[in-house]
């Protein structure tokens, strides 16, 4: 079994290292050791520590300098101060540094272990904590649903990232909840009191998109009778999403990267510049360091943006959040399409848990809509998961994905529907109608589009 | 550093031999109830710990007896304090520069009990080398009716805050005191309160020094 918790101890004396390491034996811990403050530093910031203990008097970097150190770097890792200096001057200047509790030498191996219990439970909760907070603030647009390793990584990322007023860049395949987080980040940031304004690059022809983004002054082209505002100037004070930034001609990133650059925009026709207050976010689908090694992406520009990228995992890479989010589509759409469907059969479970999803969680949703249209009883059943036959691990693109999809959907949904119709009416047009809720002329026309023969089902064929 | 300071480093450095003997006989208790304890480990900690504590109680001795049983000796000439020096460094090994002397030091005379001194000095010499990680030039000179004793190194202290570097100066690690020497810039600093002196740390450029005056 992994070791749940990394905890870092920092000593000069090696003895009192081993000894307390020896305190804390136990498979829940990950323990590493420091002979000062500058190497406990080091490790730091190359591993992942939940919890430091340190003592005070070191040579160099002091473990009241030490607590600093780690707090600029991880405001929720737990740091026990362990010192001879049990005065209340010491405990208190450590408190205020940011440490989670004290302990004094000699040290009691069973108070020891309660502190480093106690502290640990604080920054799960702390962690619990900042999801909730983030899971808050994204209501109201849509909830992040999932509890998978790998988007908890991500969710930690957007809640550190969202109240800091940098640029970041959403970057993972359609349908994994980019733009979902950008509104979430908006929330959570000072500026949520401020628009949110989105704008799909690769939607919007070269030369409109300039003026979406900047505006125009009047008379700046043929049909320009007054003044208009671009996006920049309508999020000011809030955050700008742009998607599908890959996308953006190599004109306009250029323009861009003069915004980010300058924090003005120059509408279209105009030779006066307006200072913007915008946070600008930027999603993307596709490898962005590849974009600019095919010479499709600045590099200066993306250098500009990405003060962090944030990754988005797919689907498939997080499978255990399929049956949640199964789920929780059945209760968000279950109320307007088919209020019985209370739940999923362990069979189609196997089948939503055994898929690739290469459209992702935007696919899934699509996928539980259509099985809630054709569920017949209070459970989705395996048939009733209509699956798109993509081979599994191959990722589509959103346009080719989802078109491809819905397409291909409308048919097999009709014919899947009036099939099981059918044989539940025992070949009956007049009970086959009365179930779909529709006249029997209907039910004729749909069987002749769909090839179905009603005396087959007659037969019990 | 004040005397309070000096004496939670002495607390602090006095609770970690303690706390190991704790973690022994941890040790040795999970060895007996057949839980994995080590014993040669135990009892090397033990060794380690008794070593130390035996050295911080001479450290806590020497100056306990500056502070309470000083008595100065007859007026001597400083002259003797650059043989002593040069005697006592050559006849231990120490690894410290004999020191230049420069100026009539003999004409000044000190108070201070000769061994007493001689052994400060060098100890804190010790102290201030340890502290900077360089060798230092050590030198002894009449100023103005005063003996000033002074440790140069070059640039070691503009990397390090004055604070840092003094803790450091004044509380070595233990692997890095020896014998009767250990007691090093504290033992000094109570010997100077007693026979009237000063000393201080000063850099300058890329030099960094540790000043002290006696008489």
């Amino acid at each position: 079994m992994d070791a749940t918790w990394g905890i870092l101890i920092v000593d000069d004396d090696q003895d009192a290292l081993k000894i307390c390491a020896k305190y804390l034996e136990d498979k829940k811990y990950r323990i590493v050791t420091a002979r000062d403050g500058n190497e406990a530093l080091s490790l730091f910031e190359e591993d992942l520590f939940h919890a430091v203990i340190t003592d005070m008097v070191m040579p160099g970097l002091d473990g009241m300098g030490l607590i600093r150190e780690i707090k600029k770097r991880n405001q929720r890792a737990a740091v026990i101060m362990m010192t001879a200096f049990a005065s209340i001057n010491t405990a208190v200047e450590a408190m205020k540094a940011g440490a989670a509790d004290y302990i004094s030498k000699p040290v009691n191996p069973d108070e020891l272990r309660v502190k480093v219990a106690k502290a640990l439970q604080q920054y799960s909760m702390d962690e619990e904590f900042q999801l909730l907070k983030l899971k808050a603030v994204s209501q109201g647009t849509e909830e992040i649903i999932g509890e998978s390793a790998a988007l908890r990584k991500t969710l930690n990322l957007i809640t550190l990232v969202a109240p800091r007023d940098v640029p970041v860049v959403l970057a993972g395949e359609s349908g994994t909840g980019k733009d979902l987080a950008a509104k979430a980040i908006h929330k959570a940031s000072s500026r949520a009191r401020g628009p949110f304004v989105a704008i799909n690059c690769a939607a919007v022809p070269e030369t409109l998109l300039e003026s979406e983004l900047f505006g125009y002054a009047k008379g700046a082209f043929t049909g320009a009778y007054g003044a208009k505002k671009g996006l920049f100037e309508e999020a000011t004070g809030g955050t700008l999403l742009l998607d599908e930034i890959v996308d953006a001609p190599p004109s306009i990133q250029g323009k861009l990267l003069r915004v980010l650059q300058d924090g003005e925009i120059r509408r279209l026709g105009s030779t006066k510049s307006t200072p913007v207050d915008v946070r600008v976010l930027a999603a993307t689908n596709r490898d962005l360091r590849q974009a600019i090694a095919s010479g499709q992406f600045r590099e200066d520009l993306f250098y500009r943006l990405s003060v962090v990228t944030i990754p988005f995992p797919p689907l498939r890479e997080r499978k255990e959040d399929i049956l949640l989010l199964a789920d929780h589509f059945i209760k968000k759409h279950g109320p307007s399409i088919n209020p019985l469907v209370r739940g999923i059969m362990p069979e189609a479970s196997e089948k939503l848990t055994g898929h690739s999803w290469p459209g992702n969680v935007r696919e899934l949703e699509n996928c539980m809509k259509q099985a809630l249209v054709v569920a017949m009883g209070s459970v989705v059943a395996a048939e009733d998961i209509r699956l798109a036959s993509v081979p599994s691990g191959q990722a589509m693109t959103e346009s080719s994905g989802d078109l491809t999809a819905l397409g291909r959907a409308e048919a097999d949904f009709y014919r899947d529907y009036f099939e099981r119709v059918m044989r539940r009416a025992g070949g009956n047009v007049t009970v086959a109608a009365a179930i779909a809720g529709i006249s029997r002329k209907n039910v004729y026309e749909h069987l002749r589009r769909t090839g179905l023969d009603p005396a087959g089902f007659r037969r019990g064929e | 550093m004040k005397g309070s300071d000096e004496r939670l480093f002495f607390e602090h450095d006095l609770a970690t031999p303690f706390n190991n003997l704790e973690g022994a006989k941890y040790l040795l208790e999970r060895l007996a109830q057949d839980q994995g304890g080590d014993a040669a480990e135990a009892l090397e900690i033990i060794g380690r710990s008794s070593r130390t504590l035996q050295k911080m109680l001479y450290w806590y001795w020497e100056i306990r007896k500056v502070e309470e049983s000083y008595e100065p000796s007859p007026p001597w000439s400083a002259r003797r304090l650059h043989e002593a020096a040069c005697k006592e460094i050559a006849g231990n090994s120490l690894p410290l520069q004999e020191p230049a002397s420069r100026g009539p030091i003999e004409a000044v005379t000190l108070s201070a009990p000769e061994n007493d001194l001689v052994v400060a000095l060098i100890g804190a010499g010790l102290s201030f080398q340890a502290a900077s990680g360089m060798e230092a030039a050590w030198e002894i000179c009449a100023v103005g009716g005063v003996i000033r004793v002074s440790f140069k190194v070059e640039g070691a202290a503009s990397e390090l805050d004055p604070a840092s570097f003094f803790r450091k100066a004044y509380h070595p690690r233990k692997e890095e005191i020896r014998g009767r020497f250990d007691a090093g810039l504290p033992y000094l600093t109570a010997i100077l309160s007693k026979s009237g002196g000063g000393r201080e740390l000063a850099w300058s450029g890329n030099e960094t020094r540790l000043e002290i005056w006696l008489g």
